[in-house]
């Protein structure tokens, strides 16, 4: 118990009266009075298109928005990237770190009415780790990760080798627990679901954590930009999520931080793939892009140059790769350019690569190097990429930002091998230095597929009257704990 | 006019700021080539608005001269020191470049615990009948207060009350007893407690469906008892022989009555009208109601109100009702007290409090100053992510 010192202090009149007489003319955007109310149906309109809540495959900013609403993971991660509770109020580790038990609360029912039990843990999370992509799975299907439930409440995990980042892990989106019909535990139970088009979410009265002050959610994907307008000119919609390359944001506005990263990555066996001479190819490359142009042609304040992988506000050292400052700036010849033309595909339904790859194009050109850029419907781009029919592609990918360890992984995982560096095993585990994630994103910038370009933001408009709806780092809206005047 | 604020500058751990410019300092020795002069150019840039440029810079100087090592200007040094200030999700970041004749010789971080933040000291103004004071920062959320005339403070925990006694400097605590109060299961906890002394007892009401028994042991005299939501709550008017009857529902953030649907707070006033009671509405409204809660036509001030409402007696202004709402800055809510004329109540002053002001709660009468107590919560409402404040608001009449 800490307690503050009686320091006294006067309050002015004068001043205290000028504030009321402000607040009862001023035309001022006043924060609601503190105690939320209850009911009302909150409308979202998003410009992304949302074909998933499956929390295994949820990669879009809708589609990881329902499901985190829906699925509720064993654990969390705090602000320093460390495990925090989730699902688990307590665990702790056994052998080394080869074993953790994990401590299960009481009164937590899915959706459906079934109790949570440690036995449903242990299914959800067996079925998840073998079918789950992304690199926390895929990680811990090589520990052959093996759960038992010796209690109601308690579920026991032990690996093959000691894992001290477990608890850190299993906070991983693609890890949520659900019931074998796919009912979750969150505070949003799901109503409808039409893919790609709409969902509505409607308030868990049972949820353990207390119900959602809204009664039901709706979710609009893929709208334009021209309907989206329409939709909050009308009071149709309360909140947007609007692409990153419109300019217009009605309403009140707000941008997250920058969360999202548009990337080039380069086919494996190509002639950036590993090796001296993929390497040179690769730091000529770097050295021949204008990030800061490409940055532009945004509408202003929606994109940074990205001159690392993980944006500065993660990571906080962002600055020292800029060019000129030293560090990433290593020598570069656009001789190691290959000289052939190369196939350039992005995935026509992605606004920021479209925007992006005319320009890259011309940039390229001008250092010698000849793109045969082609964009591709959504599915026709997943399909190249998969059976490997390009030379480069551009990519928007949202950033795990929860920690920087998680985000890196994910970066490892997806543009090298699905063998993650060691060092990055041990940087996952809690709070880790700044100096580790600095080593890490070396390594990543001289090894990885891939070079960043661009990092860009979440966008929202509000309709007045919405409170505690704002977006947290991750671009996440708080939908449990928002709330409606009347 | 308004008055001038002292902006004080901000300042990062003084002892991590050293203990980092050691570090470099260190490094940058080792970069020194043999026969060089030690000469070393230290540049700092502030690349986050972290606003320690000059203690950062202080302290790495510093700790150059305490390795033997000279401060040079550009072009005149062997090593030179880039330091930059930077955020890592929000959290003051310190990076440092140490360039010695062969490139890069080493880069360094610290990650500081936190900044002070900067602080606002108002001027001096007139003297006014309003004082406000820290009184306790739990490090627990706080759900309501209660107080006895024998000066106990009872301060409510999610699973736990706490006893202190308001007599005593420093504000020291008598006993705690573990309880359920079901805020785990509520979103935005409404519980309530009350000390009756007839027969003595501390009683819980929630707004949780059911509650497990208290334990059986009394505090400090008091018996404890728990109700869940389908109790209703009998709240004794302060200075009339009323009583108001009102319920929490379940599951909600709000009591409903005979009379009114949705009420946030309640607060006993004396008029020689009808108005015995204020009260906050659902649509944050603050209004009069007469001794069965019936609402009184044209009482109503918009507000947006909602935190809470409390009402202290004085003999200057006779009930003053204090009502939390919202403030044109996010991060505070704004008190506004008003006087209740001909069952009207009358804006008179206001104070903010940094944080959601979420309960007001009426100390019992000492003397001629009357005392209302504020429980804030500031930051994000994530649990871990927030923090509560009891602040003593203190009202007198000047002389």
């Amino acid at each position: 118990m800490k307690q503050v010192s009686g320091v006294r202090f006067q309050v002015s009149a004068r001043l205290a009266l000028l504030a009321w007489a402000c607040l009862l003319s001023c035309n001022l955007d006043l924060r609601a009075a503190a105690r939320p109310r209850y009911g009302g149906t909150l409308r979202l309109s998003f410009s992304q298109s949302a074909e998933t809540y499956d929390p295994a495959l949820a990669a879009t900013l809708p589609e990881r928005l329902v499901s985190r609403a829906v699925y509720e993971t064993l654990t969390t991660l705090d602000e320093q990237g460390a495990a925090a509770q989730g699902l688990a109020v307590g665990w702790q580790s056994e052998l080394g770190g080869k074993r953790w038990v994990f401590q299960l609360p009481a009164g937590v029912r899915f959706h459906n009415g079934t109790p949570l039990t440690a036995a449903a843990v242990r299914a959800s999370l067996e079925r998840s780790v073998a079918r789950a992509s992304g690199p926390t799975a895929a990680h811990l299907r090589r520990l052959q990760l093996l759960c038992a439930s010796p209690a109601p409440n308690r579920v026991a995990c032990d690996m093959a080798e000691p894992v001290l980042a477990l608890p850190e892990m299993l906070a991983d989106l693609t890890l949520a627990i659900a019931d074998a019909d796919g009912s979750g535990t969150g505070p949003w139970k799901l109503a409808a679901w039409v893919k790609g088009t709409s969902a509505r979410l409607e308030a868990f009265d049972a949820y353990w954590q207390g119900r959602p002050f809204l009664d039901a959610v709706e979710a609009e994907f893929g709208s334009d930009a021209r309907r989206q307008r329409v939709d909050f000119e009308l009071k149709r919609a309360d909140v947007l999520a609007i692409a990153p390359t419109e300019a217009r944001a009605p309403g009140v506005s707000r941008g997250t931080q920058p969360t999202n990263l548009l990337l080039l990555a380069f086919h494996p066996n190509g002639a950036f793939a590993r090796g001296a001479a993929g390497t040179a190819a690769r730091r000529a490359l770097a050295a021949a892009l204008d990030r800061e142009a490409l940055a532009r042609l945004l509408p202003p304040g929606r994109a940074d140059a990205a001159e690392a992988f993980l944006p500065g506000w993660l990571s906080g050292y962002e600055f020292l790769f800029a060019r000129g400052s030293g560090t990433a700036t290593r020598p570069a010849s656009s001789g190691a350019l290959p000289r052939s033309p190369l196939r350039l595909i992005y995935d026509e339904s992605d606004p920021v690569a479209r925007l992006i790859a005319l320009r890259l194009v011309l940039d390229l050109r001008t250092a010698g190097m000849e793109l045969r850029p082609e964009g591709l419907p959504h599915a026709g781009f997943t399909q190249a990429r998969e059976a490997g029919h390009y030379d480069l592609f551009l990519e928007s990918l949202s950033l795990r930002v929860e920690s920087p360890a998680a985000a890196l992984a994910e970066l490892f995982f997806r543009y090298n091998s699905d063998k993650l560096p060691e060092e990055l095993l041990q940087a996952w585990h809690g709070p880790t230095p700044a100096e580790i994630h600095y080593r890490l994103e070396l390594v990543a910038l001289d090894s990885l597929r891939a070079l960043p370009l661009v990092h860009f933001r979440e966008q929202y408009s509000f309709q007045p009257g919405l409170e505690q709806v704002r977006p947290d780092e991750n671009g996440m809206l708080d939908l449990a704990n928002a709330w409606k005047q009347r | 006019m308004l008055p001038a604020l002292l902006l004080l500058a901000v300042s990062l751990p003084p002892g991590e700021v050293t203990d980092f410019a050691r570090r470099v300092a260190q490094a940058a020795a080792q970069a020194r080539e043999a026969g060089q002069r030690p000469r070393v150019l230290v540049r700092v840039e502030d690349r986050g608005g972290v606003g320690a440029t000059p203690q950062l810079t202080r302290a790495l100087e510093e700790a150059l001269r305490q390795r033997g090592l000279e401060l040079a200007a550009e072009g005149d040094s062997a090593v030179q020191v880039h330091a930059y200030l930077s955020l890592r999700r929000s959290r003051p970041l310190a990076v440092a470049r140490v360039l010695g004749e062969k490139g890069e010789a080493a880069v360094l971080f610290a990650e500081f615990s936190s900044s002070t933040g900067p602080e606002t000291v108002p001027s001096e103004g007139p003297p006014l009948v309003i004082r406000t004071r820290p009184l306790l920062a739990p490090d627990l959320p706080v759900l309501d207060l209660e107080a006895d005339a024998a000066g106990n403070l009872f301060v409510l925990h999610p699973d736990r009350v706490r006893v202190f006694d308001l007599n005593s400097a420093g504000l020291p605590m008598k006993a705690e007893v573990g309880l359920d109060t079901g805020a785990e299961r509520l979103r935005d906890p409404l519980v309530r407690l009350l000390a009756r002394d007839n027969p003595r007892q501390l009683e819980l009401y929630s707004a949780a469906a059911s509650l497990t028994a208290p334990p059986p042991l009394p505090v400090e005299g008091y018996a404890l008892k728990t109700f869940g939501a389908s109790t209703p709550l009998r709240l004794p008017h302060a200075w009339r022989a009323v009583t108001a009857q009102v319920q929490p529902v379940a599951g909600r953030n709000y009591f409903r009555s005979a009379t009114v649907a949705q009420l946030y707070g309640l607060a006993p006033i004396i008029s020689p009208l009808r108005a015995h009671w204020a009260l906050l509405d659902a649509a944050g409204r603050l209004l009069l109601a007469d001794a069965e809660l019936r609402l009184i036509t044209g009482s109503a001030v918009p507000g947006p109100f909602g935190g809470d409402v409390a009402s202290a007696a004085l003999p200057c202004v006779g009930t003053v009702v204090l009502a939390a709402g919202a403030d044109p800055l996010p991060t505070r809510d704004r008190i506004t007290l008003l006087r209740v004329e001909n069952d009207r109540l009358v804006p008179y002053t206001s104070l903010e409090l940094d944080g959601a002001v979420r309960r007001l709660k009426t100390l019992p009468a000492t003397g001629e100053q009357r005392r209302v107590l504020a429980i804030s919560e500031s930051g994000d409402r994530l649990p871990g992510r927030s923090s509560f404040r009891i602040d003593e608001i203190e009202l007198r009449c000047s002389p």
